[in-house]
């Protein structure tokens, strides 16, 4: 998810910033002398460990890109790699699978450059070390922009000493010699040898001694041009397929622990409240019940920003699963529900609507002369769009295992940031961080759900409660109703056109609780608004103003898939299609005209480039065949938008159905994303993004009565079923350019194309999600 | 507690737990098979599919009482390799994403095409509506239950 929750806007936001401001790649002529950048050492079993450390790359910050002289101590690797005398070449993976496909990819990354026969890789999953790996997180769509030039160079490094190291045993130049599927060759003698062999000779060559670096590696490794990549680009299947068909893969929920009991937890069901008192009686009498625990969040001191608490509640601790469940049941709780329960849905709109009649509380950006433009325009347009709180539901429940005892915390947790789970422990158990040990167990899903820390928290907590390794298991309701939601939002749109219906002033307006505010943000309305001085279409008109006001509310929020352009994309590209009508012209010309001639338009700390946006634009048009005749009852819509640094556009297809439901018939995509690591994984991301958004844009609403959250499971919060699902086309744009974001960027746009299509097809325009009546279920 | 004896893939098993206590949470905490995953609790999601003689069941849904004679299978007891025609399919076409869910849907692919080796396109989405996937791998499952309907009519020939 948003790699921006974890640091701010300050230090950098939802897109192309990096946490800290670091460098992202190291610079092509930083400093090498003297510099260690690779310690080769003998592995047990005679094989050789190889990590490479490179200076100003990967997650670490710009500092590290200083080399100074390279003293053993100042060796600070941060890619490893392992080769067994057998050939297998063993990849540590830094970040969380989360079902993104980074264990493959970010492998892929670094067998590409090593000449790895990829039948030999296997991958391995890290811990949380981050002065080891630096920064862990799976988020921000960022695992593959940000491990590219590391991962790239450690492979090369690498490559480059197996290089030499034959080289040496054969007493030729090492120029003579190429490495290629797992083993070096001498073309002019046709010798060969395989790595297998060649790292027992490293090995025995090093004894487990760092060797000094310049003579490994004189120079910044050489790199592969992207013509001769042989595994990049490839459709390459998961690593992990035969595990997950043969039901072998241990997700979070799957992981044992000797004399683990397991937990379910009674939280509060308004945000906010307390436990006044309970009964434990009923539920001690349960066979296998071990134990009935208050959570007490309050007496926890705080984790840090953006790494909210647990809630309040009573959990029982239990033999088996089932026992704890039934437990639960039985429990009796008084609630002090607090002043949240004076929230509901219908109240936020009110204060939505009372906010939106006022003055705003911020100005985020005035170009130009918008009310003068306002005043000379020929035709005004205006539109209120609202979206949703919605929830995750990654299939996986939150769940997680700790051990806690007087020195030692260790927690098992499918999380998609275990710095987050590591300072949680730290501020439960009061242990100093090196007593703290976090496994990032494979996730089922997240989403953005799983970047918090608070399921892992409670596990931590009971864990100390009650002296044995305790598994805290959530149910489908508690994720629902305990969930950090994507924040719902009221957006006020005008627009001035000219006579020839072009638009000549913008204005967009939003009022809602942001996740920021509710991080800790909330002071200032310009931190804390939702709307950024770089949302579309800023910088393409002259006369521009974004406004925001925020509401309190007691309702957790966090970053949901894609974050703040999952609502804002929709609602500008819904505006821009309004616009076209409104105008009577065709909505894919008028979406380019704004776009305009191809130039950099400044995009947070960097720019985008309007000329790649409209070619996703044309591309998806050009394939889907924008403008051919349609069927009655058959509308087309298109979409597009730049986030996560990749670009995006779908075309939708639907029909308005004699029922009063809409199909959607076909999505057909094109992305713009750089390099395309692994077609199959990217393809999978886009596929992953069309049925998460339609999913929210059929179905997703969090509504809240009573300070609650009204549903509960998939009967009230359904998700979209294999039966409704489109044919997807997707398309790529050949890139030499280094990869970029996947996870996120093919989710915003398709909210818009989707509704654009339905007004095609019906001629409602949908102004608030989701699009009531129109799905099955 | 009560104890009851039940088969899964193919052995024997004697547990002691409350009579209402789900298969999931069974073959899950008291056999050790975790193949079925828990998604809902409810039969909403069909993550905890497994077969029951053969047909597709939630075992969330399912008390131990229930189960009687009928033989239970799981994932780990689809093939002995992972060389099932299903599986073979879900490799070859990529499916999963997290993986989560995907021991449900391939039960019940295989209770599909064990009833109907040559499905259509109609009776592959009827039989794989009750599995909820939220990675969004449907367009990959339509694909692979066509190509593992192909492989059994393959292996038959």
């Amino acid at each position: 998810m948003s790699r921006s929750g974890g640091t701010g806007k300050a230090g950098g936001t939802r897109q192309g910033g990096r946490p800290g401001g670091g460098l992202a790649t190291g610079p092509a002529s930083a400093p090498i002398t003297r510099r260690r950048f690779l310690r080769a050492s003998a592995a047990a079993g005679g094989g050789l460990l190889i990590a490479v450390s490179l200076p100003g790359c990967g997650d670490r910050g710009a500092g590290d890109a200083q080399g100074s002289a390279g003293g053993e101590e100042d060796f600070a690797p941060n890619a490893f790699l392992r080769i067994d005398p057998d050939g297998t070449v063993t990849i540590t993976v830094q970040r969380p699978e989360i079902g993104q496909g980074v264990r493959t990819a970010l492998a892929m990354i670094v067998a590409e450059e090593l000449e790895a026969d990829w039948r030999s890789v296997k991958v391995e999953q890290a811990s949380l070390d981050e002065r080891l790996y630096g920064e862990q997180y799976a988020g921000g769509s960022d695992s593959v922009q940000y491990s590219w030039d590391l991962l790239r160079r450690a492979g090369a490094t690498a490559r480059e000493l197996l290089v030499q190291v034959a080289s040496e045993e054969w007493g030729v130049p090492g120029a003579e010699c190429e490495a290629r599927e797992s083993q070096v060759l001498h073309g002019p003698s046709g010798r060969s040898l395989d790595y297998g062999p060649l790292v027992v000779l490293a090995a025995r060559g090093l004894s487990g001694e760092m060797p000094d670096a310049e003579t490994l590696v004189a120079t910044e490794p050489f790199l592969k041009s992207p013509d001769e990549y042989r595994l990049i680009g490839q459709r390459t299947p998961s690593l992990d397929g035969a595990d997950i068909v043969t039901g072998r893969i241990r997700f979070g929920l799957d992981t044992r622990v000797e004399g683990m009991l397991v937990a379910t937890v009674a939280r509060c069901p308004v945000f906010g409240g307390r436990v006044q008192g309970f009964d434990a009686a009923a539920a001690e009498a349960v066979p296998g019940v071990r134990a009935v625990v208050e959570i007490d969040a309050e007496a926890v001191e705080d984790f840090g920003p953006n790494n909210p608490k647990m809630a309040n509640g009573v959990a029982v601790v239990a033999e088996s699963t089932w026992a704890a469940m039934k437990g639960r049941q039985a429990l009796r709780i008084d609630w002090d529900p607090g002043p949240g329960a004076a929230e509901s849905t219908e109240g936020f709109w009110r204060e939505c609507e009372r906010l939106a009649g006022e003055p705003a509380q911020a100005r985020i950006r005035d170009d130009g002369d918008f009310e003068g433009a306002m005043a000379g325009a020929a035709r005004r347009v205006e539109a209120t769009y609202r979206v949703p709180y919605l929830a995750h539901t990654p299939m996986e429940p939150m769940n997680a295992i700790a051990h806690v005892t007087d020195e030692r915390c260790e927690v098992w947790a499918p999380c998609q940031n275990p710095r987050y789970v590591g300072a949680a422990a730290g501020k439960v158990t009061g242990l100093p961080a090196e007593a703290v040990h976090v496994h990032a167990v494979r996730s089922g899903g997240g989403f953005g759900r799983r970047f918090y820390a608070d399921y892992a928290a409670e596990a931590v907590y009971l864990s100390q409660a009650v002296g044995a390794p305790v598994q805290v298991v959530w149910s489908r309701e508690d994720d629902v109703r305990h969930g950090f939601y994507r924040p719902a939002g009221h957006h006020r749109l005008t627009a001035g056109l000219d006579a020839a219906g072009r638009p000549v002033a913008w204005r967009h307006f939003l009022a809602n609780a942001s996740r920021y505010a509710a991080l800790g943000r909330g002071d200032d309305p310009r931190e804390a608004g939702e709307l950024e001085d770089f949302d579309f279409p800023a910088g393409l008109l002259p006369n521009l103003r974004f406004e925001y006001s925020q509401l309190e509310s007691v309702v957790p929020r966090g970053q949901w898939r894609s974050v703040e352009p999952s609502a804002n994309v929709w609602v500008i590209q819904s505006f821009v299609d309004e616009l076209a009508h409104a105008a009577g012209r065709d909505p894919l010309e008028y979406q380019l005209d704004l776009i305009g001639p191809p130039r950099e338009v400044p995009f947070y700390s960097r720019t985008y480039s309007t000329g790649r946006l409209r070619r996703v634009f044309e591309l998806a048009a050009e394939k889907a065949g924008w403008g051919r005749a349609r069927p009655p009852g058959a509308g087309v819509g298109i979409a597009g938008s730049y986030s996560n640094s990749s670009y995006v556009a779908h075309l939708v297809e639907v029909s308005a159905l004699a029922d009063g439901r809409v199909r959607v018939d076909r999505v057909v995509s094109a992305v713009d994303c750089g390099t395309v690591v692994n077609p199959s994984g990217a393809e999978a991301q886009v596929e992953g993004c069309i049925v998460y958004g339609l999913t929210a844009a059929l179905y997703g609403a969090i509504t809240i009565r009573e300070g609650r959250a009204v549903q509960g499971n998939f009967d009230d919060y359904p998700a979209l079923r294999i039966d409704e699902t489109p044919e997807m086309e997707v398309h790529f744009v050949e890139s030499d350019l280094p990869p970029q974001g996947m996870g996120e960027p093919p989710l915003p746009p398709l909210l818009p194309a989707f509704t654009n299509a339905l007004f095609d097809a019906t001629g409602e325009r949908v102004r608030e999600l989701p699009v009531r009546g129109r799905g099955r279920a | 507690m009560r104890s009851f004896e039940l088969t899964v893939n193919g052995q024997r098993h004697v547990v002691e737990v409350l009579p209402d206590t789900p298969l999931l949470w069974v073959l899950r905490d008291e056999i050790g098979f975790t193949g079925a995953k828990f998604g809902c609790g409810e039969g909403l999601c069909g993550s905890c599919t497994v077969l029951l003689d053969g047909e597709a069941i939630w075992s969330c849904v399912t008390p131990i009482s229930e189960i009687g004679d009928a033989e239970v299978r799981t994932i780990e007891g689809l093939s002995s390799d992972g060389s099932h025609p299903v599986q073979q399919a879900w490799l070859a076409e990529d499916v999963p994403q997290c993986g989560y869910c995907q021991a449900g849907q391939i039960m019940a692919a295989a209770a599909l095409l064990r009833r109907a080796p040559n499905p259509t396109d109609r009776e592959i989405d009827q039989a794989m509506r009750g599995n909820i996937c939220r990675c969004g791998t449907y367009a990959r499952i339509q694909r692979a239950v066509r190509r593992a309907a192909q492989l059994t009519q393959e292996e038959r020939a």
